[in-house]
């Protein structure tokens, strides 16, 4: 018995030696302490990620169930045609959630999470999340043939930045948890963690490996992935029947990934075209097209009813052979051209899920076509490969696409064709591009991600910084008419015509040199020395007026809509923004706030 | 600025017949006609008719200075016309106008055009000058009484 106490006393002698040191080495160890805290916060974003696509996919389902035109013209004993008006409920929802909130609607989609992460414009606030949930939600639900990997990515993100934002980290942690955010919400979604942390990298991060994202990423990809896993069992989106491949097939592989990467670069072209259109119709409110496009979507979808929705039931009916050959080329055509139709409306979705759709489509038709010339290819087994390939060429994501083809279909065999397939159709864009379509997307914005650094100016819109504050002047008025109110305005005036219609502007430069004769005053009218400077509209950049104002050498430029002239952008308040820009940049990044 | 001959030529200076003031800018804009100081005359009278629609260049004293900038103008420089019985130009002064100094200049020679109209005034606020000008019986005497000018 008192060996038995001595054993016992020395064994708890032990356990307190060892409890010492472990609190020593967590307590002295600061490194540790905080790589504990990156793997429990990851986790948490993972987890909270995750929780908001399944909200996000319940609703979606459940809208897509209850209002699907051929299950509810079923319950209801209604033709399905009556229902294809679901759509059109579905854009004027849509349409007025955006002009009810039109600062939580503006930054839309993937894009808008890669700006966040590369402008550092975080923390997302959590009311713009929650609006994205439900106004993609609604657009998705009511049969936009759009993805909700889009939506998802920017959720996650929103998520990511909130919750680091509550635990008061600093702007380069927050930035790494938005991008884990997004990535998770992907893995979540697709139930594919692995394509979460690629998505997180080739999109988000645009190749970036040596980001120190990486490994809240990964840790987020998994934690979202056990939540989706547990909400909706390990199952796939896709039901694939059994299919073969064959790798002396190799020929067609190469052949159907070229043949995706053209189908890409023509979607790319026709989603340029239908932009230039939109902007030339409705240039600074494209949503309001989507009244209209879902009218005649609602058509389409009365004689083609599975072109509605994200695509999945379509998916699934393709691989199941449900379509001929040529009812197969019809839809993927309307799918191509609504998809483009709703993306560069503006409206809630992404390009992921219909990029698969139009890939499934393509292999199937490739592989079916083929075998009109006699040869036999399984179309199934192309139908994934041409998945793979859409996917890639479609949004640059050639590591993506060849995981995540492989985590839906949980088939090995396919891995060897999707690879060419992908990086085929993404070598075939990208070398007709000269970009991915994110970048290509974010230049358009004057944001050129390709240089060493983003020009900070260009990331700021004139609309942040453009003052209603200005004076206007008829071209008509004489001179001294003009000095008068040259007296009172801070800068120079707005010469406008009897209609208000810009004409140019008059500064103390130009006004200076007709002070050297009191008598030129007296001959002169406004007219006669007006500066016609071209102006700019409240989307450009500030980067982009500077130049102006550089080239003219002004030190204002009037912003103009319309012809009208709406406000002003002074010189000094650019270079007062980039000042004020740059200590903020410097303050996130070495302040001493937070971890 | 250097001397006013620089921007004027003695086939720039004309007598004037017209007595309406628009014909009296298109007979002096005509001046212009095959010089390369306009390769379209036609433009420059219609500018010059509409600037002096909006408001008078008859500025008093017997003298007005219409004046245009232009794309079609390549070189900036004035013409003189004399109308010895005057030209009604609906002057601040309500006088007739004898001295007319037609100014031409390109759309972007915007400081150019200020100093030349700057020195063409100050020129022709000196009575004696204004006086000679208007007294003067050819072109001659006009590039004489310039090249004397301060």
């Amino acid at each position: 018995m008192p060996s038995n106490v001595c054993l016992m006393g020395k064994s708890l002698h032990i356990l307190q030696h060892y409890y010492d040191n472990v609190k020593a080495f967590f307590t002295t160890r600061y490194d540790l302490k905080e790589y504990v805290l990156q793997i429990g916060i990851s986790l948490v974003i993972g987890a909270a990620a995750g929780l908001g696509s399944m909200v996000f996919h319940t609703l979606i389902e459940c809208m897509r169930f209850a209002i699907n035109p051929s299950h509810f013209s079923r319950y209801l004993e209604i033709p399905s045609f009556v229902m294809a008006i679901v759509p059109v409920i579905g854009a004027l929802l849509v349409i007025g959630l955006t002009r009810l909130f039109p600062q939580q609607a503006s930054e839309r989609g993937v894009r808008s999470v890669i700006k966040s992460v590369l402008l550092q414009k975080i923390p997302i606030p959590l009311f713009t999340t929650v609006f994205h949930l439900v106004a993609s939600a609604v657009t998705l639900g009511t049969g936009a043939p759009l993805g909700p990997e889009g939506p998802s990515a920017k959720i996650g993100a929103g998520l990511g930045s909130y919750i680091s934002s509550l635990v008061r980290l600093n702007i380069r942690k927050m930035t790494t948890y938005t991008v884990a955010g997004a990535g998770a919400a992907i893995a979540a979604i697709f139930n594919a963690p692995i394509a979460g942390v690629f998505f997180g990298i080739e999109v988000i991060l645009l190749n970036d490996l040596k980001n120190e994202s990486l490994s809240a990423l990964m840790i987020a990809c998994v934690s979202a992935d056990m939540v989706s896993k547990a909400y909706l069992g390990n199952v796939s989106l896709l039901q694939i029947p059994k299919f073969q491949v064959n790798t002396h097939e190799v020929l067609y592989f190469i052949l159907l990934a070229i043949v995706c990467g053209i189908i890409a670069l023509l979607f790319m072209e026709l989603s340029h075209i239908i932009k230039k259109f939109y902007k030339k119709m409705r240039n600074d409110d494209t949503i309001v097209i989507l009244l209209p496009l879902s009218l005649l979507f609602a058509v389409a979808v009365m004689f083609f009813t599975d072109i509605y929705g994200i695509g999945y039931e379509l998916i699934n009916k393709v691989l199941a052979k449900e379509f001929p050959v040529n009812i197969l080329a019809i839809v993927l055509v309307l799918k191509i051209i609504f998809v483009g139709l709703y993306f560069q409306t503006g409206a809630y979705g992404g390009l992921f899920a219909p990029s698969l759709c139009i890939g499934i489509l393509v292999g199937f038709l490739f592989a079916s076509m083929l075998s009109f010339f006699g040869v036999t290819l399984d179309p199934v087994a192309y139908a994934i490969i041409g998945m793979g390939g859409m996917l890639a060429g479609l949004n640059s994501i050639p590591i993506t696409a060849i995981l995540m083809v492989f985590e839906l279909t949980n088939d090995y065999r396919i891995i060897l064709p999707v690879m060419l397939a992908s990086v085929i159709s993404h070598l075939t864009v990208t070398y007709y591009n000269k970009g991915t379509i994110y970048e290509l997307e974010l230049l358009e914005e004057g944001i050129d991600v390709r240089k060493s650094r983003i020009n900070i100016l260009e990331s700021v819109n004139v609309q942040s910084i453009a003052r209603k504050d200005f004076q206007t002047i008829n071209a008509k008025a004489p001179l001294k008419n003009a000095l008068d109110k040259l007296i009172e305005a801070e800068t120079g005036l707005i010469v406008v015509d009897d209609g208000g219609g810009y004409i140019g502007i008059l500064s103390l430069n130009e006004i200076r040199q007709a002070l050297l004769s009191s008598d030129v005053v007296e001959l002169l009218i406004c007219q006669d020395i007006v500066f016609h400077v071209n102006p700019c509209s409240i989307r450009d950049s500030a980067a982009e007026a500077l130049k102006r104002m550089d080239e003219y050498g002004i030190d204002f430029l009037p912003v103009v809509k319309e012809d009208k002239v709406t406000a002003i952008v002074l010189y000094r308040d650019i270079i007062s923004m980039y000042n004020k820009i740059v200590l903020q940049i410097e303050e996130r990044q070495y302040g001493h706030f937070g971890l | 600025m250097s001397s006013l001959l620089e921007f004027t030529d003695s086939k720039f200076i004309k007598f004037l017949k017209s007595k309406n003031k628009y014909k009296a800018i298109e007979e002096l804009a005509d001046v212009f006609k095959g010089t390369d100081v306009c390769s379209d005359i036609k433009a420059f009278i219609n500018a010059l008719k509409e600037r002096e629609e909006i408001m008078t260049t008859g500025i008093g004293f017997g003298i007005a200075v219409p004046h245009a900038k232009l794309e079609s103008v390549h070189k900036i420089a004035f013409a003189i016309g004399i109308s010895k019985k005057g030209i009604d130009f609906n002057s601040i002064d309500g006088k007739p106008v004898h001295l007319v100094v037609l100014v031409a200049a390109g759309e972007r020679q915007h400081k150019e055009y200020l100093k030349l109209l700057s020195k063409i005034m100050s020129v022709l606020k000196n009575d004696l000058i204004r006086n000679e000008m208007i007294e003067a019986k050819s072109t001659k005497d006009i590039i004489e009484i310039l090249r004397n000018a301060k």
